[in-house]
């Protein structure tokens, strides 16, 4: 049978042919004004899951970046505050050698333990530095004043009440990275070492443990004279201001007869000390030793007669908290001394104690920076009346220890700077990352823009054939010529 | 003379066929219509005798349908599958368009927002507005599910209805048909054909084929019978009509007549398109997102319920979900944990509850077991009851609370024992003896130890068989308390099954020593015969970090050496876990500072204060770790503080109290407000590979869904456009045949209008032959 063509067939055709052309131009059509090749799975539905992964992966760095963006700017505030400390740290030392010329007023020596009081404020607000809300020295307790001062003057105290914790952040895959330091790695720093005593009263470390941190102060108090034997020597009405301690014997007074011109004059004198003169009637007489110690005696029933020396026992008592809470001295190798508020421990060797007055505990390996400071201001007043040479080493021992907090100060900036430079390193990576997934997903999603404009036209062409040449059949009919 | 006859005969058979071209032209355009043709036929010729036989003209003897039964057939046969596929490949597009994947408002890009989010949190737990933009993030991907399986879940439905209404329109369609199958029958009875009736049956089983697969039988007297797979839809008059059923798991079934309730699963058509989308890819589709909803739920609030918010502990919780009454006595506490209808499973493990004192400070971690399978919800009410000062109770709604007496707060974040020698067996200050190894002990009956306490006289104790369950066997606890018994000025305890004995004193006056009289009880005991002194200060043990596992809880410390902390020479602590194997030392002789944290590994530090530690007086602690406080899952599964509530995707929301108050938001395991490490876990839920997601990550296994919906597109897609053009050429070969072609009528019409005129002059010969013969 022949192939009969019938006009529903020519024009069904054509129908079809046109729809066909016109949905291929609708698509390259969408595909050229969103510039996606992929806007629904089914374009390609590899490419799609891999869209998602792609996407999920960009989002991710957009994270990490954003993490190292205000990791950044977390170390970046903590720098600009370590280096302001440094500087801060070397004007006090500058000050501390200022203060060991000899030559200075009081007036000058008060003026520069102001400057270094001022140091200290200056410090903490620096240890107190905020990058928007966050504390960033305080460990991760951010939302809370990390150092707080309290007291004034000896009792200045400055308390850290953040912790030790790191805040981390992810900026790579499987890259955690801690943010920040927390200030009591910079201003406070613990290390192994020993316990040392600064005074003049002969306490000594024990050979027990200690724990504390910084300097503290232990009160050596006196407590009572007893003289021994029965030469009738009582202490004085002041016996409670004499400044002797230790055991039996330790301590003595040596009166002398008649050793002036008409043979009654009579001197006293404490542990070979300078001799004073007395006439037997004195109730609150004032001996002092030869290293400056003082007894007070009462001489009125002192057995005229009486030549030789009088051994003394003299009680005396330790205390941490300004004689509040007092231990009263063993005179022993190992003596613990514990503070009931503070919980600090000491292992004390009391065998030497000679005489009352303060200790400085300062705690080996342990370095508060603020204490340091405080110190140093109180040094520079020499409210203790220590001699020049004395006072220089006491201002030494300062100069040295600050040299040991810029140091802790200059390793936080290294590390500091080492982190800084690690997140700069991560941005790169992140960059290089991003460009090449950008790249792969527009490989995937984009519309080449040359081929999708070729499709364009040709689809066009097509299109414009098909209706041409169906116009020109549909005019085709016998009727024209009937 | 048979002129006139034969020439009327010419005209009526003209005349005829020119009504049948006229009628294909009137049809050219008219869907299904066959085209026609007059058939002519010699009449009967008359016979001359003699000469032959004279014809006496044409007749138009039928009007025939042009048309090609078998492909009829064949066309009835193609159409279906092309219409199943079309209806598929619609219905899916609209699943995929619901999808809107790849974009930013699919689920993708918003589980990659939230999480992205925890990330970033991390790096500033205390902002707030970081902490609303990850609650944001978490609503949106929240209503994102939401929106998601409502738009699929109504299309599921709208599914139903228009398989509904399509079988509604086959039973009427088969109704038109059995019409037709009487008024063919009868017509072509009477011998007259009924080519237009039959062209309209076929165009009606042509549209019941577009809904489903029929094969047709045509009877002697030109009904047809129509099946569907086996089952007879239309018999001749009589229509067997189809029935939707659906069935209580909401799946739909087709049933055959009313009579035998035979299912009839289509093997094409719209209807089976849209039952496979149905009962697949969409079906497949809403149980992924459930079970993604499912797993996001569970595995987030895994990690948000064991965090802490911004103010720390809680004062109370009341849990999300239920317990149910599943045996229906009125009492919620008899049920199996693991059978009390909560959605979420409870799995054996341990949930470890930290009580915090608000006035000192203090942290307390206890440690409870539980067992889906033998406790019940009462035991569980009763275990945590058990907790001092926590109190718990299952309301008449079935949601458990728990709450703390005014003055603690409580959390599940599991930070390890801060001061874990809480039996003082470490460095006391009291003179301290412990066994060195843990019971149970082999002691004899009759072994008498000697003990002398503070200095004074020895003390015999004497251990008898009738005191222990197994004398051989004694544990800790037994000899203990016949060492209360029989001695003063000791306290005797168990402490991890070591014996502990402690003299009432303390400083260095406290002193104990013990020495066998019979037997050798210190030995079995493992207790040290050297004198024991007190010291003046006890040694604090504090431990801090967080536990990252890798070992076998407890942890137990013990010295090695004698001597105090940060004086002696050589002095070290050594750790072991629960085998016994040594995991490490650390040197806390000379040169250590008390108080300086010392690593030991697994994430933690600890410190020691100053004072002497003993090797040989037995001195040791243990340290209760828990890498996961909830490894049972118990408050993921009752949804105590929760970051997302609901069970699937249809009911997933972020708790309404994080979202009324954002500093609710877990972030932190330390209540440290710069703590973030619990937002560290939530994002690292994004890298966790779930077995109940086929080991995909929860993005990994919604990407596959796409790619899976895509895939399936694209190939119904191909299939269709195959089929399209299978049909397009079937029917272009119909039309080839039974088409009308204009030009062709028109050549017809020329012809007939020309043996019409033709017939006429015959007629009119015809008719002066007559006249000339009459005029004769």
């Amino acid at each position: 049978m022949t192939v009969r063509i019938t006009q529903k067939i020519l024009f069904d055709n054509f129908l079809r042919h046109t729809r066909h052309s016109q949905l291929e131009l609708f698509e390259a059509q969408v595909q050229l004004s969103t510039g996606r090749r992929l806007n629904s799975p089914s374009d390609d539905p590899v490419g799609a899951a891999r869209v998602l992964a792609l996407a999920d992966s960009q989002q991710r760095l957009e994270t990490f970046e954003g993490n190292i963006g205000i990791a950044d700017s977390f170390l970046a505030a903590s720098e600009a505050a370590l280096m302001g400390a440094s500087d801060l740290v070397t004007e006090a030392r500058t000050l501390a050698v200022q203060a060991n010329n000899g030559t200075l007023s009081e007036e000058d020596r008060r003026d520069l333990a102001d400057r270094v009081l001022d140091i200290i404020d200056s410090l903490i607000g620096l240890a107190n530095s905020k990058l928007g809300d966050r504390y960033v020295f305080a460990g991760t307790r951010t939302s809370q004043l990390p150092y707080l001062r309290q007291g004034e003057g000896r009792e200045l105290r400055v308390a850290y009440r953040g912790n030790d914790d790191a805040i981390y952040v992810d900026v790579l895959h499987g890259v955690r990275q801690a943010v920040n330091i927390p200030g009591s790695e910079i201003f406070g720093v613990r290390e192994a070492g020993e316990l040392q005593l600064r005074g003049t009263t002969g306490l000594a470390a024990g050979p027990g443990a200690f724990n504390g941190t910084g300097t503290l102060e232990v009160s050596v108090l006196h407590e009572s004279t007893h003289y021994d034997g029965a030469s009738g020597i009582q202490p004085g009405e002041s016996s409670a201001e004499d400044t002797i301690i230790g055991p039996l014997g330790a301590h003595s007074v040596t009166i002398v007869q008649g050793s002036g011109a008409d043979g009654d004059v009579r001197t006293i004198s404490l542990d070979g000390g300078r001799p004073v003169e007395f006439t037997g009637t004195e109730t609150d007489l004032v001996v002092r030793g030869p290293a400056g110690e003082v007894v007070h005696v009462d001489v009125t029933a002192l057995d005229p007669a009486f030549n030789g020396t009088v051994a003394i026992e003299a009680r005396g008592s330790l205390s941490l908290d300004g004689g509040t809470t007092r231990v009263a001295i063993e005179f022993t190798e190992d003596q613990r001394l514990t503070d009931p508020e503070s919980g600090i421990s000491l292992s004390l060797d009391t065998r030497a104690v000679r005489r009352s007055g303060i200790e400085e505990a300062i705690f080996g390996g342990t370095l508060d920076l603020f204490e340091v400071l405080r110190v140093l201001a109180s040094d520079m007043l020499n409210e203790e009346g220590l001699s020049q040479s004395g006072l220089a080493a006491k201002i030494n021992e300062r100069i040295e220890e600050l040299d040991r907090a810029s140091e802790s100060i200059r390793l936080g900036l290294a590390e500091v700077g080492g982190r800084r430079r690690a997140l700069e390193f991560a941005k790169d990576r992140i960059g290089d990352v991003s460009v090449t997934l950008a790249s792969l997903r527009s490989d995937i999603e984009d519309v080449d823009m040359t081929e999708a404009v070729a499709r364009l036209a040709q689809y066009e062409q097509t299109l414009q054939a098909a209706m041409s040449t169906g116009t020109r059949l549909a005019q085709l009919s016998l009727l024209n010529y009937m | 003379m048979l002129g006139f006859t034969t020439g009327l005969r010419a005209l009526t058979s003209a005349s005829i066929a020119l009504d049948v071209v006229g009628n294909n032209l009137a049809n050219a355009a008219t869907e299904g219509y066959s085209r026609q043709s007059a058939v002519f036929r010699s009449s009967y010729p008359f016979d001359l005798a003699g000469v032959g036989q004279l014809g006496t003209g044409a007749d138009v003897t039928q009007i025939r349908r042009i048309a090609d039964l078998i492909l009829e057939r064949r066309l009835l046969g193609q159409r279906h599958v092309f219409n199943r596929y079309d209806a598929q490949w619609e219905r899916l597009r609209e699943i995929e368009m619901h999808l809107a994947e790849p974009s930013e408002n699919g689920l993708s890009a918003r589980l990659s927002a939230l999480f992205g989010g925890f990330g970033s949190l991390a790096s500033s737990p205390d902002d707030v507005s970081m902490r609303q933009g990850v609650i944001q993030a978490g609503v949106s991907l929240a209503s994102s599910f939401q929106e998601m399986r409502t738009a699929l879940g109504s299309l599921h439905t709208a599914l139903a209805d228009q398989v509904e209404t399509r079988i509604d329109q086959i039973n009427s369609l088969a109704e038109s048909v059995a019409e037709l199958n009487v008024r063919i029958a009868q017509s072509e009875a009477k011998g007259t054909g009924a080519n237009d009736l039959r062209d309209v049956r076929q165009r009606v089983l042509m549209e019941i084929a577009e809904q489903i697969d029929i094969s047709t039988v045509e009877l002697e007297n030109g009904s047809v019978n129509v099946l569907v797979s086996g089952h007879l839809l239309v018999s001749a008059d009589h229509v067997n009509a189809l029935e939707l059923e659906q069935r209580p798991d909401g799946t739909l079934q087709i049933l055959a007549g009313s009579s035998d309730q035979q299912v009839i699963v289509p093997a094409g058509g719209a209807l089976r398109g849209l039952l496979d989308v149905r009962s697949g890819r969409l079906a497949t589709t809403l149980d992924a997102m459930d079970d993604l909803a499912h797993e996001l739920i569970y595995e987030v609030n895994r990690r948000h319920s064991t965090g802490l918010p911004l103010d720390g502990g809680f004062r109370y919780l009341t849990s999300k979900l239920a317990v149910s009454d599943e045996d229906r006595d009125g009492d919620f506490l008899d049920e199996v944990l693991g059978e009390a209808g909560l959605p979420f499973e409870i799995t054996e493990g341990k949930l470890t509850v930290t009580l915090t004192n608000l006035g000192t400070g203090e942290m307390t971690n206890t440690t409870l077991a539980i067992d889906p399978q033998s406790q019940t919800v009462g035991d569980l009410v009763e275990t945590l009851s058990s907790v001092e000062h926590l109190t718990a109770s299952v309301g008449a709604t079935g949601q458990l609370r728990i709450q703390v007496d005014t003055g603690f707060t409580f959390d599940f974040a599991g930070r390890p024992d801060l001061n874990p020698d809480n039996d003082r067996t470490f460095g006391a200050a009291s003179a301290t003896l412990s066994s060195q190894v843990a019971g149970p002990f082999s002691l004899a009956d009759g072994d008498v130890l000697s003990l002398a306490v503070d200095g004074g006289v020895a003390q015999e104790i004497t251990f008898s068989a009738d005191d222990f369950a197994d004398i051989t066997r004694a544990t800790a606890e037994e000899v203990a308390a016949v060492i209360n018994a029989q001695a003063s000025g000791v306290v005797a305890t168990a402490s991890n099954g070591r014996l502990v004995v402690r003299s009432e004193t303390s400083g260095v006056e406290s002193q104990l020593q013990v020495a066998d009289l019979n037997g050798s009880p210190a030995a079995e005991l493992g207790l040290s015969t050297e004198l024991e002194q007190g010291a003046v200060a006890a040694v604090s043990v504090e431990v801090t970090g967080r536990y990252a596992g890798g070992t076998e809880p407890p942890l137990t410390f013990r010295p090695i050496g004698e001597g105090e902390i940060g004086v002696a020479e050589e002095l070290s602590v050594a750790v072991y876990d629960a085998t016994g194997r040594r995991l490490g030392t650390v040197d806390v002789g000379a040169g250590y500072v008390p108080g300086e944290k010392l690593d030991i590994g697994f994430g933690l530090e600890v410190s020691f204060t100053a004072g002497s530690i003993s090797e040989k007086a037995g001195d040791f602690f243990a340290l209760e770790l828990t890498e996961d406080s909830d490894s049972a899952g118990l408050l993921a599964a009752f949804q105590l503080n929760p970051f997302f509530t609901g069970t699937g995707a249809a009911d997933i929301a972020v708790s309404n109290e994080i979202v009324a108050d954002p500093s609710r938001l877990a972030v932190s395991l330390t209540g440290a407000e710069g703590d973030s490490a619990n937002a560290l876990r939530m994002a690292g839920v994004a890298d966790v590979s779930l077995k109940a997601l086929e080991g995909e990550t929860l993005a990994g296994y919604w990407s596959r869904q796409v790619n899976a919906i895509g895939s399936e597109v694209q190939r119904t897609e191909l299939l269709r456009e195959t089929q399209e053009s299978l049909l397009g050429n079937l029917e272009r070969q119909r039309e080839e045949i039974s088409g009308v072609s204009v030009d062709e009528e028109l050549v017809r019409l020329q012809e007939y209008q020309q043996l019409y005129e033709a017939a006429a002059r015959f007629i009119q010969a015809v008719s002066e032959m007559v006249d000339t013969l009459m005029s004769l």
